[in-house]
C-alpha cells in the first residue's frame, strides 16, 4: 500500500541532525509522577496502577456506545505512556509551521515532482542511499556515544560494504538478508535523550521542520560530523547548499504525499504533527535506553525502568 | 640519449572466471581488486616491467550464459633500467622508470557456455586504457655534460582476448584456465634536454613483445554473497593478483 | 521470548476459559489484511468506476477487524467522559468517516507492495500487538495493528505507523482542541472536516 505514514514532513524538511528525539516529556526519573500542563494526560497515572483486567467490558453490540464505559483508569495505564511535549512558543510555531507548509506546497513539492517526472524511481533511491552513506560518522559517533558497540560496528560494516562493494553508497547491498546490517536508528540528539536529557519545548524552525531544544542543541554537532559539510574546503560555498537542497529534493521525491496525508488525516495538522515529531523521537529513545517494547513482565504489567 | 624501451605492456588485471558471477535469473555484482603485473621486453638487454593496481569494479550478467563489466583504479608503472646507459661516459641517477598511480579503466566481456554441472567453456574480450601519462625523469651526464631527460608514455592501452576452460568442484568452487591473446600499446616520449644544446625529443610507439599467454585461477564462494578470486597470469612472466566481489 | 511463552500460555489458558477459539492475534490481523489485498487486487473492480463498491467493501473489512468504539474511546482519552451517549455516538460515526477520507484513496492507491507479518506479542493477558511491515520499492514502512480481545474476536484498536501511534495522535489534537472547545464544538469541527472535499 502507498504509504500512509502520518511523519513524512519530519524526513521533508529534517537537516542532517536537526529534529531529534523528543523523549517522554518529563524527565525519565519520574514518567509517572509529574502532572503535564495540559488538561488531560491519561499518562500520568499510569505507572502507578497495578494492571487489571479491565472492569468494565464495553456493550458488544455493535455500533452502540454503552453509556457506562467512562475511561477507567487503570485501563488506560496499559497503554504505553503517551509522551508530550511542551509547547510555550506556539504562536511562533504555528507561524513557522505555516511557514514551512506554503514552502512545501509552493516550491519543494513541485521541485520534487518534476524531479520525479525525469528521474527513475531506481535513480533516486540510489541517490538517497549515497547520501544515507554520508550520515555514516553521525550514527557512528551516536552508536558510540550511547556505548552501543555492536551498533557501531554494525555501522562501520554497512559503510565498509555500501562503500567498497556498492558502488560509492549508491548500492545498500548491507541491508540485504544474507548480511542483514541494519541501519542504526541513531542520532545525536536521541544520544542526549538516551543520557537522560530532557527534550525540553517544541520548536518548529523554518526550512529545517520540527525540533525541541534538544535536538536543535545537536544541530552544529551533526553538521560537523556530515562530510559534505565540509565541501567548503574544496567548492566554493555555494556548493554546501546546493548539495543540501538536493538531497532534500530527492528525499521528498520518494515521499510526495505522505505530508499530504497527514494533513488529510489531522484535525489540527499543527498538533498532529507535533504529536507526530514526539512520538517519533520517543520511540526512538525508547528502543534503546528503555524497555523494548515487546519485553513485559509476565502478567501484562508494563514497567518503565 | 636512445630511447632504451621497446616494450610494454599494461595490466588490465585479473581476467575473472568464465563463469559470470552474476545471480542465475541476471543481476549486479561489483568487487574490489589488485593485481600485481610483470612482464619482460628484450632488445638486447632485458627490461622488466612492473605494476600494481587497485580497481574498483562493477558489473552486470547472469549466471550462466554472459556478463559485462567495467573497472575504475589505479596502477603504477616500473620499468626496470629503462634509464641505464651501455655508455660508459653516461651515467645517470637513476636507473628505473617509476611512475606513482595514475587512474585507469578497464572494459570487459564474457561468454559462458556450461556443458553440464561440472564442466564449462567461455571466452571474454577485456580492454584498459590509462588516463593520464605517465611520466618520470632522469637527470645524470654524458660526456661530462649534464642533462635531464624525461620519458613520457601516453595513450597505453592494451586488449585481451581468451577462452577458459572451467571445472565446479564441491561448495561451488570453480577451477579455471585457459590461453589468452593481447595486444598492448602506448605512445612513449623520450625528451632530452642536455645543457647547451638543443633539447630534443624521440618519440616512439612502444608495442609487446609477446603477444600470447596462459592464465588460471580459483574462484570461490565466501559467505554471504561475497566471492573470493584468485588468478595468476603468464606471459614472459608471471603477474597475478586477486578480487572480493560482491553478488546482489 | 521467555515472555513471550508466558504471554501465550496466559492466552492458551484464557482461550480454554472462552467459548469461542479467537485465533492468534497475528492470524486474525492476517485474515482481514489478506482480505484487504483481495479486495484491491480483484481484476473485476479494477475500473475507476468501481472504486465506490471497493470503497464498500474495504468499510464492510474495516468494521471487522477494528473496534470502533474502542478505537474513538482512547482516541479521547479523559475527554470521553465529557460527551454524552447521543454525542459519543456521533463522535464515533463521525471518526469513522473522518478516517475513511484520510486513508481511503491511499490504500486504493494500492500497487502490490509486500506485507509481511513479522511478530506479534502478548502486551497483556488480552491484548497484543501484531507488527507487519510494507515493503515498497524505495522503503520499509513499519505497521503495527494493537490489538484487543472482545467476545472471542481480537479486533484492532490502535494502528501505529512508522512507531507513531494513530490513537495517541488524535488524542493530543482532540485534546488540544477540547481544551478550549465544548464537546458539541468538537464534534461540529468532525462535521464540517467530513462534509469538506
Amino acid at each position: 500500500m502507498k504509504s500512509f505514514s502520518l511523519v513524512v514532513l519530519l524526513f521533508a524538511f529534517i537537516t542532517v541532525g536537526c529534529a531529534h528525539a523528543p523523549q517522554v516529556a518529563s524527565s525519565p526519573a519520574s514518567p509517572a509522577a509529574s502532572p503535564q500542563p495540559q488538561p488531560i494526560l491519561v499518562a500520568s497515572t499510569s505507572d502507578e496502577m497495578p494492571a487489571k483486567t479491565p472492569e468494565t467490558p464495553v456493550n458488544s453490540e455493535k455500533g452502540t456506545v454503552n453509556n457506562d464505559t467512562n475511561i477507567d483508569y487503570t485501563e488506560e495505564g496499559k497503554e504505553e505512556q503517551a509522551p508530550t511535549i511542551a509547547d510555550p512558543i506556539e504562536p511562533f510555531n504555528r507561524a513557522m509551521f505555516e511557514f514551512n507548509d506554503k514552502l512545501y506546497f509552493w516550491l519543494l513539492k513541485p521541485v520534487a515532482q518534476g524531479y520525479k517526472a525525469v528521474v527513475p524511481e531506481e535513480a533516486r533511491v540510489s541517490v538517497k542511499n549515497f547520501f544515507s552513506n554520508l550520515g555514516f560518522p553521525v550514527r557512528f559517533v551516536s552508536c558510540l556515544l550511547q556505548a552501543d558497540f555492536s551498533g557501531a560496528a554494525t555501522e562501520v560494516g554497512r559503510f565498509t560494504v555500501n562503500t567498497i562493494w556498492g558502488i560509492g553508497g549508491l548500492m545498500d547491498p548491507a541491508s540485504s538478508k544474507d548480511l542483514n546490517l541494519q541501519k542504526q536508528d541513531a542520532d545525536l540528539g536521541q544520544t542526549l535523550g538516551v543520557w537522560g536529557v530532557g527534550q525540553g519545548f517544541y520548536i518548529v524552525w523554518p526550512l529545517v521542520g520540527p525540533s525541541s531544544v534538544r535536538d536543535s542543541i545537536v544541530i552544529p554537532g551533526e553538521y560537523f560530523l556530515y562530510p559534505p559539510s565540509y565541501m567548503g574546503e574544496i567548492a566554493p560555498w555555494y556548493v554546501w547548499p546546493v548539495v543540501r537542497t538536493y538531497e532534500e529534493v530527492n528525499r521528498t521525491s520518494l515521499r510526495i504525499g505522505d505530508y499530504e496525508a497527514l494533513k488529510e488525516a489531522a484535525i489540527d495538522p499543527y498538533v498532529a504533527l507535533r504529536d507526530a515529531y514526539v512520538q517519533y523521537r520517543w520511540k526512538k529513545i525508547k528502543m534503546k535506553r528503555g524497555t523494548p517494547i515487546e519485553e513485559l513482565a509476565p502478567g501484562g504489567v508494563r514497567m518503565e525502568r | 640519449m636512445t630511447l632504451a624501451i621497446h616494450g610494454i605492456a599494461a595490466a588490465g588485471g585479473p581476467f575473472g572466471s568464465p563463469q559470470p558471477i552474476a545471480r542465475e535469473a541476471g543481476g549486479l555484482h561489483t568487487a574490489i581488486g589488485y593485481w600485481h603485473h610483470e612482464d619482460r621486453y628484450k632488445n638486447g638487454t632485458e627490461f622488466v616491467t612492473r605494476q600494481d593496481q587497485v580497481y574498483s569494479e562493477a558489473g552486470y550478467g547472469a549466471q550462466n550464459r554472459w556478463d559485462i563489466y567495467a573497472r575504475i583504479g589505479v596502477a603504477n608503472l616500473k620499468i626496470q633500467d629503462a634509464f641505464s646507459s651501455t655508455n660508459a661516459l653516461t651515467t645517470t641517477s637513476k636507473n628505473d622508470f617509476d611512475e606513482n598511480p595514475k587512474f585507469f579503466g578497464t572494459l570487459g566481456a564474457k561468454v559462458f557456455y556450461p556443458f553440464g554441472k561440472t564442466f564449462g567453456m567461455g571466452a571474454f574480450a577485456q580492454g584498459t586504457y590509462s588516463f593520464n601519462t605517465l611520466k618520470d625523469d632522469v637527470s645524470g651526464t654524458s660526456g661530462g655534460t649534464p642533462y635531464r631527460a624525461v620519458l613520457t608514455v601516453q595513450d597505453l592501452w592494451d586488449v585481451n582476448f581468451g577462452i577458459g576452460f572451467q571445472a565446479t568442484v564441491p561448495y561451488g568452487i570453480r577451477l579455471y584456465a585457459g590461453p589468452y591473446v593481447y595486444y598492448s600499446e602506448g605512445k612513449a616520449s623520450l625528451s632530452t634536454n642536455v645543457t647547451g644544446l638543443q633539447f630534443s625529443t624521440a618519440d616512439t610507439t612502444i608495442k609487446n613483445k609477446t603477444n600470447a599467454g596462459g592464465f588460471a585461477g580459483i574462484d570461490l564462494p565466501l559467505a554471504k554473497g561475497f566471492r573470493l578470486n584468485v588468478e595468476g597470469q603468464y606471459s614472459e612472466r608471471f603477474s597475478a593478483g586477486g578480487a572480493i566481489t560482491y553478488t546482489y | 521470548m521467555k515472555r513471550l511463552l508466558v504471554g501465550v500460555s496466559i492466552l492458551l489458558l484464557l482461550l480454554i476459559s472462552l467459548p469461542v477459539y479467537a485465533g492468534t492475534p497475528l492470524e486474525t490481523v492476517k485474515v482481514n489484511a489478506d482480505q484487504v489485498l483481495d479486495v484491491l487486487r480483484d481484476p473485476k473492480l479494477k475500473a475507476p468506476s468501481a472504486k465506490e463498491l471497493k470503497k464498500d467493501k474495504l468499510r464492510a473489512i474495516y468494521v471487522n477487524m477494528f473496534d470502533e468504539v474502542e478505537l474513538s474511546r482512547r482516541s479521547l482519552g479523559m475527554n470521553w467522559n465529557k460527551l454524552n451517549a447521543a454525542q459519543r455516538q456521533e463522535f464515533v460515526k463521525l471518526f469513522e468517516q473522518v478516517l475513511e477520507k484520510a486513508y481511503a484513496d491511499r490504500i486504493l492507491a494500492y500497487t502490490n507492495e509486500k506485507i509481511e507479518f513479522t511478530k506479534e506479542s502478548m502486551t497483556s493477558g488480552n491484548m497484543a500487538e501484531v507488527r507487519t511491515k510494507v515493503i515498497t520499492a524505495s522503503k520499509e514502512i513499519p505497521i503495527f495493528y494493537r490489538v484487543i480481545l472482545k467476545d472471542g474476536a481480537w479486533k484492532v484498536y490502535d494502528v501505529s505507523i512508522e512507531n507513531v501511534s494513530l490513537v495517541q495522535n488524535y488524542r493530543t489534537q482532540f485534546n488540544d482542541i477540547l481544551a478550549k472547545n465544548s464537546p458539541e464544538q468538537l464534534l461540529e469541527i468532525l462535521r464540517k472536516k467530513v462534509k469538506a472535499h
